[in-house]
């Protein structure tokens, strides 16, 4: 795979030269909190807290219902959130300060909003450092997580052919 | 009594989990069973988040990116250490998982590594001015099968061993060493 190959397989609006300090998205897609991705996930990552899945145990308590496992809900906002922020990330580097306000069950729908907190040169010429907070959102609008993700980004002066 | 019923009122339930008053600061936990992350775990966990980076689902991207095979999304390693962790350092201590801070991915992980996590307590503070509250934080380590350190990351989780959420347990059933 050429540079030209590589350059065409994702978008040409996200490279380190496009992100500015302080600038804020509102990412296109929610996406619908189910047992596919709670139980799923819980399990595949063999977290064992069996509130994340025994429904039977949950209905005796006063939430009543499955609580989804919080590193799904956050997990999914990064996701929702890496298309703009992300896809032409070297490696993404670290979190920070992740928080989860609001309890996520099945069938709330998450959204995420993004802004450009640092950027910064890194010890490669090709790519730089960019921190981004991100912020999931349910169908109410209530702040569902929150937290910072720092990526070594592409820089468009060495990956994209003028 | 039929046998089944007779077995119903005998068998004795194993716990599984520690409360708060059985961490120790300074310990080292080596949790239990380790994990392979397959190709599919890898592809499924990216699709399921909608993590639209190719390097974690186009094999022939993350070679042209100097890579030997695609690259486990850094989130799936995070969701591995911290559900390894999970038995000990949660299912006893009745209470949410507060933070998560300083995550640093350290080591790019491929389809076919293996992946164990070990805890550190670091610190536990009981709450002054609710009692039956605390808090426990712990230094957590992800290691793939050459012994070298892929994930760190601290985290906090509130613990509630009087009045737990989501209703009243009684002194009996609490699971505190």
């Amino acid at each position: 795979m050429d540079k030209a190959g590589i350059a065409r397989l994702t978008s040409n609006n996200n490279y380190f030269e496009d992100f500015e300090v302080g600038q804020t998205i509102r990412h296109a897609r929610g996406k619908t909190m189910t047992e596919l991705e709670n139980v799923n996930i819980t399990n595949m990552v063999m977290n064992t807290a069996q509130g994340h899945f025994n429904l039977d145990q949950m209905s005796k308590t006063p939430l009543g219902k499955i609580l989804c496992y919080g590193g799904v809900n956050f997990s999914l906002v990064l996701g929702l959130a890496s298309q703009d922020t992300v896809e032409n990330a070297l490696a993404e580097i670290g979190l920070n300060n992740i928080q989860l306000k609001t309890m996520v069950f099945h069938g709330d729908t998450l959204y995420a909003y993004s802004r450009v907190l640092e950027k910064r040169e890194s010890d490669r010429e090709d790519a730089g450092i960019v921190v981004f907070k991100h912020w999931g959102v349910n169908q109410n609008k209530e702040l569902v997580a929150e937290l910072e993700r720092t990526a070594l980004i592409k820089k468009k002066s060495h990956w994209l052919e003028n | 009594m039929s046998e089944f019923e007779e077995m119903l009122e005998s068998a004795v339930l194993r716990k599984r989990g520690q409360g708060f008053h059985s961490f120790e600061e300074g310990e080292t936990i080596h949790h239990h069973w380790g994990r392979t992350i397959t190709e599919a775990d890898a592809i499924q966990f990216s699709h399921l988040t909608l993590a639209y980076n190719p390097l974690y689902f186009n094999r022939e991207y993350a070679k042209a990116h100097g890579h030997p095979d695609m690259v486990v999304n850094p989130q799936l390693v995070f969701n591995v250490i911290l559900g390894l962790s999970v038995e000990v350092c949660s299912e006893g201590l009745g209470g949410p998982f507060l933070g998560v801070y300083d995550l640093k991915y350290l080591e790019p992980v491929y389809p076919g590594d293996t992946l164990t996590a070990v805890s550190v307590t670091e610190s536990k503070r009981e709450s002054e001015s609710t009692e039956g509250r605390g808090v426990i934080t712990w230094f957590n380590e992800g290691f793939n099968q050459h012994g070298n350190k892929v994930i760190e990351f601290r985290r906090t989780n509130l613990a509630i061993w009087k009045g737990a959420m989501g209703g009243p347990k009684s002194k009996k059933e609490k699971n505190d060493g």
